[in-house]
């Protein structure tokens, strides 16, 4: 993570921070109408946040939290997790299930990771974890989190464009106005109006693709296409974005049943 | 200047060594050398004694500052209009007090005279100053015509004195550093350079009475000043000059009063066109009845733009703002607009370019260019500071007087071509060494 930088502005209360590189993106936060005291209170307890997600979610870090777990479970054994990282894993396992197998962070049906207490279980050797999907999610919930505690009124958080929490308003408007332009021709395909939720976005772009894998084949998708999900809870968004990039039509089907109230858009694009 | 300003010059002078890379900075801006934290060292206890020429509003801005300087004494005041004259004596209690700056140039224990007069006695003062063996710190611009620049400069040709002209963007980090990238290469080869400078305010000052109206609002009339250009182009011109390393071969423009019809001689509005011999271009523009565009020094390169007076660059390969910038350009300019922010994950690879990149870390000052006095932290005070030293050190600033001539005279050969409506080329007559072209 790079070094935090923010600025505060008086005429109109407005602050923003920005940390520059963080779980391999960048983090800008826009809070209107606080004052200087509590909203530099709320940035240090963000910075923590998001300083701690990295080092414990980053598996490119071999000091990670997350490197240390993997060492162990590519052997087959069992690891007793930290009470947070047992709180992280132990919601991908609830994913998993709820999303029919298309968000896996082992990205392997057959890991049939479980938890016993803070124990992990996997049922083969050379199972690893990868938080990325999850990671930036998990984040922005605690962040959502501070910012309901704080009582913060209005606030925008990008986390690298592909995760957005709009807390309130725009201070000219009655929500945070945002569009999607369609990274192969710029074109705006879709606006949102958020308020007091997330917007999660995946899909390939014509300089990165084929980062998703299907769990179930193992394969990389490199479709053309854009998922979107709209949610109360930031982590719930970034999940499902995830896995309806991979997932059949039966699948989505499947997933928007077993998540009624979330707003799911997918774009297949030309 | 506030306590805090005074603090950001030391903090200036401390970091001297890391502007602009380290000791690279003073081969590249030598004028620096009077600034460093060293040369602090070897002057402390000893105080420079100086007298001001010209005691309104922005002889009174630079008292403010030295009189938070430990290197400074004010020992004398001088002007010709008792209220400002009376102002200046309660800022400075035990300055003694002048009404005709020659008899204060014979005070020998002067070491050093700042004329912050109006733009028609800088020559006279400056030349008497240094004739009488004084060191001499002048307000921008160097003289109201060509000829009394070149005598200026002749003078100091002559004279073993320190002269400096307040041309405070040479003083100012934010500058100094943003230059430094520019011929380091940030921005590719340099193109063409934008400069503007907006005001919606009529440059008056309240008159007691009729007949002081010329010496009071000086700046209107063309026997006192040269307008926008002598009073603001100044700045800006040389920054461009800086930043190309060569003067500008030919001059066009117009200039007319549009808006301020008020009995007042000079332009209210200006457009001219600097061309370099190999085709580069300044685009100058001044206009004090919309001040919308505020005030830029934007040198424009093949690889990005370097916008000097907000200490930020932006590079070519990111032509559009990332969405967080609209956002919340939006949110300052109260524009409620949906901004393409959406998306698969932004990477750093792809788009790193995207964001304005600050010029130097830390909170930077920033002139919107409305005040007619001075901004805070805008190299003044640092200015003022090295010629102090010098006047105890006797040491001379490199480039300063040279800088302070080439922007000069582009200023008056604009209004020259704007009067004439034509295009001219820089006269021979008053080329200098230290001009390439």
């Amino acid at each position: 993570m790079t070094a935090p930088n923010y600025e505060y502005s008086l005429e109109g209360k407005i602050f923003r921070g920005n940390v520059p590189l963080v779980m391999g993106t960048r983090f800008d936060i826009i809070v209107i109408g606080e004052d200087e005291d509590k909203v530099l209170e709320f940035w240090r307890l963000c910075t923590e946040i998001l300083e701690k997600c990295e080092r414990r979610m980053n598996r490119f870090d071999p000091e990670s939290e997350v490197s240390e777990v993997n060492r162990e479970l590519s052997s087959g054994l069992a690891v007793t997790l930290g009470d947070e990282m047992r709180q992280a894993v132990a919601e991908c396992i609830e994913f998993r299930d709820r999303t029919g197998g298309y968000f896996d962070i082992a990205g392997n049906p057959d890991a049939g990771l479980e938890l016993d207490g803070n124990v992990l279980k996997p049922s083969v050797q050379g199972v690893s974890l990868d938080f990325g999907g999850f990671a930036k999610g998990f984040a922005l919930r605690k962040i959502a989190d501070v910012l309901k505690d704080k009582n913060v009124k209005n606030a925008f958080v990008d986390f690298g464009d592909s995760s957005v929490y709009a807390v309130g308003a725009h201070p000219c408007g009655d929500c945070w106005p945002v569009s999607l332009p369609s990274p192969f021709t710029g074109q705006v395909i879709a606006d949102f109006r958020l308020k007091d939720n997330a917007l999660s976005t995946s899909g390939n772009t014509p300089g990165y693709t084929g980062h998703i894998i299907d769990p179930h084949t193992g394969k990389a998708c490199c479709a053309r296409r854009i998922a979107c999900v709209i949610s109360e809870d930031p982590l719930e968004a970034e999940i499902l974005s995830t896995a309806l990039m991979v997932a059949d039509d039966a699948a989505v089907n499947n997933i928007r049943t077993n998540f009624p109230d979330t707003e799911m858009k997918i774009f297949n694009l030309n | 200047m506030s306590e805090k300003s005074e603090i950001s010059r030391r903090d200036f002078i401390r970091n001297l060594g890391n502007v602009a890379g380290g000791a690279a900075v003073l081969a590249y801006a030598p004028w620096l050398a009077g600034c460093t934290e060293e040369k602090m060292r070897d002057i402390t206890g000893s105080k420079a004694r100086i007298a001001l020429v010209g005691t309104g509003s922005r002889g009174q801005y630079h008292i403010h500052n030295l009189l938070l300087m430990k290197h400074v004494e004010i020992v004398a005041l001088c002007d010709v209009y008792e209220p400002n004259l009376q102002q200046a004596a309660a800022l400075c209690p035990g300055a003694k007090l002048y009404r005709d700056y020659r008899e204060l140039l014979e005070d020998k224990s002067i070491d050093g005279v700042i004329v912050a007069t109006p733009l028609h006695m800088h020559a006279p003062v400056v030349l008497d100053a240094l004739s009488a063996g004084k060191n001499v710190f002048c307000e921008k611009a160097m003289a109201r015509t060509l000829d009394e620049c070149k005598a200026i400069y002749d003078a100091y040709q002559q004279s073993d004195r320190a002269l400096y002209f307040c041309m405070q963007r040479m003083y100012d980090e934010k500058y100094i550093k943003g230059i430094e990238m520019i011929k380091s290469g940030t921005i590719g080869d340099i193109v063409g350079m934008r400069c503007h400078w907006f005001r919606n305010a009529d440059w008056r000052r309240p008159v007691p009475s009729p007949e002081l109206e010329r010496s009071i609002n000086w700046r209107l009339y063309r026997d006192y000043s040269g307008g926008l250009m002598t009073e603001l182009a100044c700045h800006q011109l040389e920054v461009c000059n800086l930043a190309v390393g060569k003067i500008p071969e030919t001059i066009t423009g117009m200039g007319d009063i549009v808006y301020w019809k008020d009995g007042r001689e000079v332009y209210d509005s200006v457009n001219v066109i600097y061309r370099y011999a190999d085709g580069r271009k300044i685009n100058y523009e001044s206009l004090i009845s919309n001040k919308f565009n505020g005030m830029e020094d934007q040198i424009l390169g093949s690889r990005g733009t370097m916008d000097l007076t907000k200490g930020v660059y932006y590079l070519e390969e990111d032509n559009s703002k990332s969405g967080i910038e609209q956002l919340l350009g939006n949110v300052r300019d109260k524009v409620f607009s949906s901004v393409p922010l959406a998306g698969p994950s932004w990477r750093p690879e792809l788009r790193m370019a995207s964001t304005p990149h600050s010029v130097v870390e830390g909170n930077v000052s920033v002139n919107g260019g409305q005040s007619m006095i001075g901004a805070v932290n805008d190299g003044s005070d640092t200015i003022l500071s090295a010629f102090c030293t010098s006047c105890i050190t006797g040491e001379r600033a490199a480039n300063v007087v040279e800088e302070a001539y080439c922007a000069t005279v582009l200023c008056l050969l604009g209004n020259k071509a704007m009067d004439e409506q034509r295009t001219i080329r820089f006269p021979d007559y008053y080329k200098i060494p230290y001009m390439k072209f």
